[in-house]
């Protein structure tokens, strides 16, 4: 049990790391922009060129890295609790794979990145519906048979991926492959996401203690008063949005949603009312990092951002494991 | 005034086979009801039914004059407390958090944990012997331990009616006796607890009636000196049984 005075230590903190991360996403890239020109730029001061790169070509890139960091942190803390399981990711029940499929196909025939990110939101919903369906056909569902529904749809989509890529053509291999391993390089529009993040955050947050109950079951989240039905019906379906949300925006970035909550879980607690924010805030900061160093760790040349959240996070999340006393 | 709990017509079925027809029972404030049987007689499938977590084949479960269908979860939990038989955790959580999360039903929907929730988690922990083990992850209790915490999370809870399903399994005699203690003492400040157990002896001593569930759909519900026989012991377990008189009481020993 946290109690409120901790909680809000821990959120403020993880939200002073945040700024921080995105005030550094603002200052380094190709030209490097010390800390006062980029304030003078964010405040309509300074030189149009020092402008234009930090407000219409850093700004959004680095707020979207949040939003769909935020996001993936969110509904991986959300998918553990459903599942009951501390191995869950938001991607466990085949959203991503249903993405994947869908912008694959996309770009596999040539089509523009808005055409790819349209089909990619389509296949995630598509995906989720369908895994919805399959677990739910006869009697009720649980966490169980939610599962492994979702696992072999998940296997389901990545034969399709695998097809996508064998039978696509050479010149459009790398661009596929890129959107694979998470890719924030067409997510310039970064306010949906953000407002689905603070809605999706906004709307979780008065359930975090139902969340607490729900962690040790169902039968005893019900028998201590919890309505466990609708409950985990909306956080399937929020945390299944999000994921969509976010993999339409920067691709299957793994990692962030399975290991930021694990790493918040053992500096934080694992109390919902201050794991929801702090994951949001932890997992965009992790994604702006992570993104600045994709974007300037080897200029000119582009890093795929997923690769670098495993770089990133491997070392760290085993840090933290090894110092805690207790197993996860 | 209505029972605190009590079921009309009551008949449950698991799995194709009948753990009890027509039952109308009531427990009262004040008293203590075991339930006894074999593995499989449909215990905890009682239990769970009369905490409304299972619906019932036919019949009705009244808590304090109120049908359990037509009450939203909530109020259930802020009268009814069920101490299930196994727990598991996933996640890491302190014993202290996992005694706090009895207060749920009672907190409101925007409220923190109070101190004097966190006084009443620590109080209940005292009580099953578990104080000092505050900070501990849960993970690194025993079997008999994590028991008695779920012991002190239902008395967090702090419900009318308790519904136990056998709270001392796995634990040691001095912890058993202490235990079940606790909650003759809580049946005697006017709760009303009905508690599913496998030690005829334990029932003997803290037991105001006994309810038998023969498996087969038959029970039997009467006063414990009237209940407790050797005769319908053997008939509920199909050993033969020898009643021992010590101390002024009946012992039971398999023959």
């Amino acid at each position: 049990m946290a109690g409120p005075r901790r909680a809000l230590l821990i959120v403020a903190l993880l939200a002073l790391v945040a700024l921080l991360a995105l005030g550094t996403a603002l200052g380094f890239g190709s030209v490097a922009t010390p800390p006062g020109a980029v304030l003078d730029a964010l405040l309509g001061q300074g030189g149009p060129l020092v402008q234009a790169v930090v407000v219409e070509l850093r700004l959004p890139r680095a707020l979207a890295a949040f939003a769909v960091g935020g996001l993936l942190a969110l509904a991986g803390v959300l998918m553990q609790v459903l599942l009951r399981n501390p191995l869950a990711d938001p991607y466990v029940l085949g959203v991503s794979g249903g993405a994947a499929v869908g912008a694959l196909l996309a770009l596999a025939l040539g089509a523009g990145s808005v055409a790819a990110h349209g089909n990619a939101f389509l296949g995630a919903l598509a995906s989720t519906l369908l895994v919805f369906a399959l677990a739910h056909s006869r009697g009720g569902w649980t966490p169980t048979r939610l599962l492994l529904t979702g696992v072999v749809v998940a296997a389901g989509w990545a034969a399709l991926i695998g097809l996508a890529l064998a039978l696509a053509p050479d010149g459009r291999l790398r661009t596929m492959l890129f959107w694979l391993m998470g890719d924030l390089g067409y997510a310039e529009h970064p306010r949906a996401a953000l407002a689905v993040l603070a809605l999706a955050l906004a709307a979780t947050l008065p359930f975090a203690r139902e969340l607490n109950v729900l962690a040790r079951g169902a039968p005893e989240a019900r028998a201590l008063g919890v309505a466990v039905q609708p409950l985990t019906l909306g956080i399937y379906v929020l945390a299944s949005l999000a994921t969509a949300v976010a993999v339409t925006q920067g691709g299957s970035i793994g990692f962030v949603g399975l290991v930021v909550p694990h790493m918040l879980r053992l500096v934080a607690g694992a109390d919902h009312r201050v794991l929801l924010p702090a994951a949001v805030l932890g997992g965009g900061a992790l994604l702006v990092v992570a993104d600045t160093l994709a974007r300037t760790l080897m200029a000119p040349l582009l890093l795929p951002v997923g690769v670098v959240t495993a770089a990133l996070g491997v070392p760290l999340f085993l840090f933290l494991l090894n110092r805690s006393r207790s197993p996860v | 005034m209505s029972a605190p709990l009590a079921c009309r017509a009551l008949t449950v079925v698991v799995g194709g086979k009948r753990v009890c027809a027509a039952l109308d029972a009531e427990v009262r404030a004040g008293e203590l009801l075991t339930v006894l049987g074999p593995n499989g007689a449909g215990k905890t499938t009682l239990l769970a039914t009369l905490a409304g977590l299972r619906a019932p084949a036919s019949g009705s479960v009244l808590l304090s004059g109120d049908d359990l269908r037509g009450l939203p979860r909530r109020r259930i939990a802020q009268r009814l407390g069920i101490m299930l038989q196994h727990a598991d955790d996933p996640f890491p959580a302190t014993v202290l958090e996992t005694a706090l999360i009895g207060r749920h039903p009672h907190i409101g929907f925007w409220m923190w944990e109070s101190a004097e929730d966190v006084a009443r988690a620590r109080d209940a922990l005292a009580e099953v012997d578990l104080a000092g083990f505050e900070e501990r992850d849960v993970d690194t209790l025993s079997g008999g331990e994590r028991r008695r915490l779920a012991a002190a999370t239902v008395l967090v809870q702090d419900p009318l009616v308790f519904l136990l399903d056998e709270p001392s399994e796995g634990l040691d005699p001095r912890h058993a006796a202490q235990v079940l203690a606790s909650f003759r003492a809580l049946a005697d400040a006017g709760r009303a607890l009905v508690v599913a157990m496998h030690d005829v002896n334990q029932a003997a001593r803290s037991a105001d009636r006994v309810l038998m569930l023969y498996g087969d759909g038959q029970t039997l519900l009467g006063p414990t000196a009237q209940v407790l026989t050797a005769p319908n012991l053997e008939r509920l377990y199909g050993i033969p049984l020898t009643a021992v008189e010590h101390g002024g009481r009946q012992h039971f020993l398999p023959r």
